[in-house]
């Protein structure tokens, strides 16, 4: 068996390798943009559903099963994962901020395990039932829709909007757009996958809209 | 994709036993979608998470128009009755269904958000049994929308708080017949585990909506509802 190549080439041409590949790069800024404002303001701006499925996701994708792009994109997975380990952990210390109940809170964390736990199983099986594709693409724009439908209202709801970054608002539909290049350009007879493309672009325009037009705090 | 039958009732694939068992899960859920009209006709607020409302009717209209049902054509038209059904639900989605929104900002956008939602989830779906993910009756992607219609209730009664304008019928109904069709599930499709295991997460949520509910109504959560309300405003 030939040891697996650093890139795919075999597979995936190069423009198509490089699509993915900043993508990539766009999302792991993203995150870092994200860990910046929970070590600076003690804030998760992603929504804690969307925190935990995409943990999950990095997980299933990272640890579980292998991407077949090349290994320089499995670490690239990997290195997501462990970004979204400090998110995960940034949400349990500071997440409950978004619920000011204390009698909610007291469920916060309990609720992310079993959100951790129950999307990790879906995912793990959806791939192991031959639904997904070999990137891990169809799962991760499942994740991805869930996450960019849930900033919208999380946004409107958030008293205070000064924390949320306009850094991570581009990242994350510039990572969201390459990524989508890739899957045209490699998955175009995939009509399903398409539309999730298609959804969540329309989702993240929207909020980068939004947040131009709308980051001034809410009136008490 | 789902292959085409011309059989009332599939019974060279499925025994009589099992139709009448997915047969009255369905019914279940059409008992609780009269509970849902009647709850907010009374109320003028719309019990069923405006997010479930959308995907429900695009599953509906995907699964009773535009794909034959492999259980046979008695089952493709009853997924039309639920379909003539929930369109009463959308249109008091479309009436009153903003109220399931605290912010006026959410409030402004809410009805063209339910019209990309339906259009959204529609070609979604449309797509998916297309690509060939779903069972040849639906389940794969009627348990991904159970799974977050049981996941939203929960978030909108603790949010909404006020127990009149929720339904213990719909509760017990929707959980009921969710549970006969994971049973269903279960017998039928033994082999395809991610489906099993959205029907257990989905009948786990449906348990802990009813436990909540009566949690809320023995007057022991008064204050997480209270406090879960103010925090919504």
């Amino acid at each position: 068996m030939s040891p697996e190549p650093l890139v795919n080439t075999a597979k995936y041409s190069t423009p198509e390798l490089l699509f993915f590949a900043a993508g990539g790069i766009a999302w792991a800024l993203a995150y870092m943009g994200v860990l910046r404002e929970i070590v600076r303001n003690k804030f998760v701006e992603i929504p804690a559903t969307a925190v935990a499925v995409n943990i999950a996701w990095e997980f299933t994708w990272g640890i579980v099963y292998r991407t077949d792009l090349g290994t320089i994109f499995v670490w690239g997975y990997r290195l997501w994962f462990l970004l979204d380990v400090f998110i995960v952990w940034g949400l349990l210390r500071y997440g409950v901020r978004h619920l000011q109940t204390p009698k909610l809170r007291e469920y916060f964390r309990l609720s992310v395990g079993f959100a951790i736990l129950a999307f990790a199983g879906t995912i793990y099986l959806l791939v192991r039932q031959g639904y997904d594709t070999s990137t891990g693409l169809v799962s991760g724009y499942m994740a991805t829709l869930l996450m960019s439908a849930l900033y919208i209202p999380q946004f409107f709801r958030e008293r205070d909007r000064t924390p949320y970054s306009p850094f991570v608002a581009w990242c994350k539909l510039l990572g969201n757009g390459l990524v989508i290049g890739f899957c045209v350009l490699v998955y175009p007879e995939n009509r399903f996958l398409q539309t999730l493309c298609a959804v969540t672009l329309v989702l993240d325009v929207y909020y980068v809209w939004l947040f131009h037009t709308c980051r001034v705090p809410r009136a008490a | 994709m789902p292959v085409a039958t011309t059989d009332w009732f599939n019974t060279s694939q499925y025994p009589v036993p099992l139709l009448i068992l997915f047969g009255v899960g369905c019914f279940g859920w059409v008992v609780a979608y009269v509970a849902i009209v009647k709850s907010a006709l009374r109320n003028q607020f719309l019990e069923i998470p405006a997010g479930a409302v959308v995907a429900n009717i695009a599953w509906e209209f995907v699964w009773g128009f535009l794909y034959p049902n492999e259980l046979g054509r008695f089952f493709s038209w009853g997924y039309r009755v639920w379909f003539f059904f929930d369109l009463g639900i959308v249109y008091m989605l479309f009436r009153f269904g903003d109220r399931q929104m605290g912010l006026p900002e959410l409030k402004a956008i809410f009805r063209p958000a339910c019209v990309f939602g339906i259009v959204a989830w529609a070609v979604g779906i449309y797509f998916f049994v297309g690509e060939g993910y779903d069972t040849g009756y639906g389940a794969i992607s009627g348990y991904i929308l159970n799974t977050m219609m049981s996941a939203l209730y929960l978030v909108i009664i603790l949010r909404h708080g006020h127990l009149y304008d929720f339904s213990l019928v719909v509760a017990w109904s929707k959980m009921l017949g969710t549970a006969l069709l994971t049973v269903f599930n279960f017998i039928v499709q033994p082999h395809n585990p991610y489906l099993l295991l959205l029907c257990l997460l989905t009948l786990a949520l449906d348990l802990v909506y009813i436990g909540l509910f009566y949690w809320i109504r023995s007057g022991s959560a008064a204050a997480l509802v209270s406090a879960t309300r103010e925090e919504a405003r």
